[in-house]
């Protein structure tokens, strides 16, 4: 999938890949790309400017984590960043299934 | 740090991001040790794999994003977070000198005075006004609200006219005043104006940098 309409939901995605557990930003690309099949084509480097938004906005907080033995920046979602990411799933799953119902619509009981 | 073949790849390439952004140092430096993190993960299979570092970066930043893919993004939020700071000083620095005005001309009675001394701290206090309306409307409000392409700009003008008008009531206070109130009161407005203005005009102007290179920053999907 091209950067531009993923550019779109990109919060979404984010959030998603912290929902679980604090990650950093790396490991978040990562998980990204995993869940995705490596199909989400991203400038991964744009993350970073991403997550310091998210930050700003209240929807992550970033705490200091060892990985590896190296002591990296991490994010977890916040109470805000969860109920942001639940309207950004119901807007898609809307969506999906309005544009679902006109590019593939069901046949009707009288079609033959 | 160097590797067998030159310079490091990811210092240089943190060095062209460090060039081209400006905002709040602390911001800056975070961000760019958070890319460098980021893009030395990335370079680390290719790496480890057996290639050269630079060969490893250059392969990883086809995937990661040359420096002028994030320009655009790192610069706005840095603008954000530049905006921000010189609101909160600005907030700050005129609270302050409002109340070491009020010092000063608490009983100091009437007088023509008052004609140009009200309509400067009125100035400097809409610029106050300006400043609380800026954090709040970037911080978490800006989850709704949409942040105005010129926030930087106008923030950036708002707080150059602050810090002039608190030196300027200061002074004017200070002139027609002094007699009436004590030393201590007058050397704190006057430190507190020379103070305040020094602050709040040299974030004014990274704030007002931050916003030109915010319109200058390289589309990324440029060719």
């Amino acid at each position: 999938m091209k950067p531009d309409p993923v550019r779109g939901h990109l919060d979404g995605l984010l959030l998603a890949a912290v929902e679980l557990e604090p990650l950093h930003g790396y490991a978040i690309i990562t998980a990204v790309r995993v869940r995705s099949g490596g199909a989400l084509e991203l400038r991964t480097g744009t993350i970073y400017p991403a997550l310091n938004r998210l930050e700003r906005l209240g929807l992550v907080r970033s705490v200091w984590l060892a990985d590896g033995g190296r002591r990296r920046r991490c994010y977890e979602i916040t109470d805000a960043g969860r109920h942001s990411l639940a309207d950004e799933r119901s807007a898609w799953r809307t969506f999906t299934s309005t544009i679902g119902a006109v590019l593939d619509p069901a046949p009707s009981p009288g079609t033959p | 740090m160097t590797t067998s073949a030159g310079p490091d790849p990811i210092a240089a390439y943190t060095a062209v991001l460090d060039a081209s952004l400006h905002g709040p140092r602390r911001a800056k430096e975070r961000l760019l040790a958070e890319i460098a993190d980021g893009l030395r993960d990335a370079a680390e299979p290719y790496h480890a794999a057996g290639g050269e570092l630079a060969a490893a970066v250059e392969r990883a930043t086809d995937e990661f994003g040359r420096p002028r893919d994030l320009i655009p993004e790192c610069q706005r939020e840095l603008t954000i977070r530049q905006t921000r700071a010189t609101a909160a000083r600005l907030a700050l620095c005129a609270a302050v000198a409002l109340a070491g005005w009020h010092t000063l001309w608490v009983g100091a009675g009437g007088g023509l005075w008052r004609l140009v001394a009200i309509p400067l701290a009125a100035v400097t206090a809409l610029g106050a006004v300006h400043a609380g309306a800026v954090l709040l409307a970037t911080g978490r409000l800006a989850r709704s609200l949409h942040t105005p392409a010129r926030l930087a700009t106008t923030t950036a003008w708002t707080a150059s006219v602050a810090a002039v008008t608190m030196v300027l009531t200061t002074a004017v206070l200070v002139a027609v005043l002094a007699d009436a109130a004590t030393p201590a009161a007058v050397l704190l407005a006057s430190a507190t104006a020379i103070v305040g203005h020094a602050v709040v005009a040299g974030a004014a102007r990274s704030c007002r940098r931050c916003g030109q290179l915010d319109r200058r920053a390289p589309d990324a999907d440029a060719p």
